[in-house]
């Protein structure tokens, strides 16, 4: 595969030691009397799977679109592997940190989906056979195939979508923010776009996930990052977040359900930080076996 | 970047409170004023009388200079086209078969500053006129609502078409789009931007139609009713005279 043609062509490996993304004392307002976010400060490090959530209005678009150019801070840093990214424009930062809108139509225009698709690999300068190679692999891996050739603006709302998805994924970018990329998709088309992300995570990517979905955040994010009023939170396990009660009152998510039957049934014994029915079985299963074993201790 | 979806800028002024059908006769006043004197000197009170009313109206000086940015090129080019095509009077620099003469800056500047005015105003009536109002004004000057609504819409959507455009652009940037070089190849640069542009206006076009459908609009048979009836008030009738006298008078002096 190509690099990318831009700046940090001699940065293939980065440290690891490093984070890939940094925030140091971020501000932003886009008017004057109003501060989106407020001294924001952390490192993501490399190969994260990272989901953000928070309130309508909380900042979680704003946040991510400091990372590749899109918003400058008003005051504060943010580097990405360790370099400021200041004075770099948006093309020049787009082939290391791919973001994915949240309205797909915002990005489509081309005549075909296989166009669509080879768009920001074009833009990157990669060679035409590598640029074929991964539009195909693209296709297929987002089972677009049958639509390879069809103008992709005539499409479903929900295809239009994952071709916008797949366009930005295609560009093989070390950092992948989606913007709320399951808004109008299905469950099963959710799932299969998370198992594609969750195998490019796998290689050693960056994946920051917006997302209003708590459930999905439960069952498929060891970590997440809650936004409320321009401030960080929380950012750590999702597991931690799910078990302290005040910062789940303060941050007013919807808590999953299947979380809240946990927590309505710790006096019984189960944890209050149950994520997802597999694991509420498990538990609740183990609580039986013992609870059959102590009826039979007993009994005998 | 972040723009506003409207013109309209409220503000508790006179010219806000103003009823709708006043705005558009001293619309029509002004512009029938330029048209008849059409010299650089009438251009200029023109632009100066309306920053005047813009500046009582409580607009921001950011807003009045957000006019001039966006007129900056267009008279750039008038004043160069001019200056080109009028080579005839006193030379006063020479640049081998280009000849900028004292004749040719005035009538360039007289042309760009009558355009000048006649976008103040527009912008003075869109500024101080909410979307609705207009509407309510046309419709009580006899237009058949359906139109007043189309130059709502109309009206609505420049802004929100011109934000969605820059958010095609942030969107194709981030995928690596380089809009670089003037002209035609900038043109050429922001074609993904512009074709994006369409589909979503086509698609804005369709949906619109249809939840206005969805919503009964149209149906024959109908008598629409208002929330704000628009009256006239001592003051609106106060305004017309001095227009009116003013556009007599003027119209009297230049004709006679």
């Amino acid at each position: 595969m190509t690099s990318p043609g831009c700046w940090m062509k001699n940065l293939v490996n980065p440290n690891p030691g490093l984070p890939c993304l940094e925030m140091e004392e971020v501000s932003f307002a886009y008017e004057p009397s109003h501060a989106v976010l407020q001294a924001i400060s952390l490192a993501i490090p490399c190969g994260a799977l990272l989901a953000i959530t928070g309130l309508n209005g909380s900042g979680k678009t704003t946040f991510a679109r400091h990372f590749n150019g899109l918003l400058r801070p008003n005051r504060g840093t943010v580097r990405l592997f360790g370099e400021d990214i200041r004075s770099r424009s948006i093309s020049q930062l787009a082939g290391w940190v791919g973001y994915v809108f949240q309205n797909p139509d915002h990005q489509i225009f081309s005549s075909s989906t296989r166009q669509e698709i080879a768009f920001g690999m074009r833009n990157l300068g990669w060679q035409e056979d590598a640029v074929q190679q991964r539009t195909d692999d693209v296709l297929e891996e987002f089972c677009l195939k049958p639509y390879a050739e069809v103008q992709p603006a005539t499409l479903s709302f929900g295809l239009r979508r994952k071709i916008s998805i797949a366009s930005v994924y295609a560009t093989s970018p070390r950092v992948l923010i989606l913007d709320e990329p399951t808004a109008g998709l299905d469950r099963r088309s959710t799932l299969e776009l998370m198992a594609i992300l969750e195998a490019y995570n796998r290689q050693g990517n960056t994946i920051l996930f917006i997302t209003h979905d708590l459930r999905l955040v439960a069952e498929r994010f060891p970590q997440c990052l809650v936004l409320h009023e321009g401030r960080i939170l929380f950012y750590g396990e999702t597991r931690e977040f799910f078990r302290n009660g005040d910062l789940l009152r303060e941050a007013q998510l919807g808590v999953p359900q299947i979380t809240r039957l946990a927590q309505g049934l710790t006096s019984y014994g189960v944890r209050p930080d149950i994520l997802s029915v597999a694991e509420f079985c498990e538990v609740y299963g183990s609580l039986l076996g013992k609870g059959k074993r102590r009826a039979g201790g007993e009994g005998g | 970047m972040r723009i506003a979806e409207t013109f309209y800028i409220h503000r508790p002024s006179w010219l806000h409170r103003a009823d709708p059908r006043v705005k558009v006769f001293f619309v029509l006043a002004v512009w029938g004023i330029l048209f008849v004197y059409n010299t650089l000197p009438a251009s200029l009170t023109a632009v100066v009388v309306l920053h005047g009313l813009l500046f009582s109206a409580g607009i921001p000086l950011r807003k009045v200079g957000g006019i001039w940015k966006a007129m900056l090129p267009i008279n750039l080019s008038i004043l160069i086209v001019w200056l080109l095509f009028q080579p005839v009077g006193d030379v006063v620099w020479q640049f081998g078969w280009v000849r900028v003469t004292v004749q040719g800056l005035l009538q360039g500047a007289a042309l760009a500053l009558r355009i000048d005015a006649l976008a103040f105003l527009l912008f003075t009536w869109l500024f101080t006129t909410d979307a609705n109002a207009l509407v309510r004004g046309f419709v009580r000057l006899g237009m058949p609502y359906p139109w007043g609504l189309v130059l709502t819409l109309v009206l609505h959507y420049i802004p929100s078409f011109q934000s969605q455009f820059y958010a095609i652009l942030e969107a194709q940037q981030a995928r690596g789009l380089r809009v670089e070089g003037k002209g035609f190849r900038r043109v050429r640069a922001l074609m993904p931007v512009l074709v994006a542009l369409v589909i979503q206006v086509l698609r804005t076009a369709d949906q619109l139609a249809w939840t206005l459908e969805a919503r009964c609009f149209g149906i024959k048979g109908v008598q629409r009713t208002f929330l704000h009836e628009t009256r006239f008030r001592w003051a609106d009738y106060g305004y017309l005279a001095v227009i009116l006298g003013v556009t007599v008078l003027l119209f009297y002096l230049r004709l006679r």
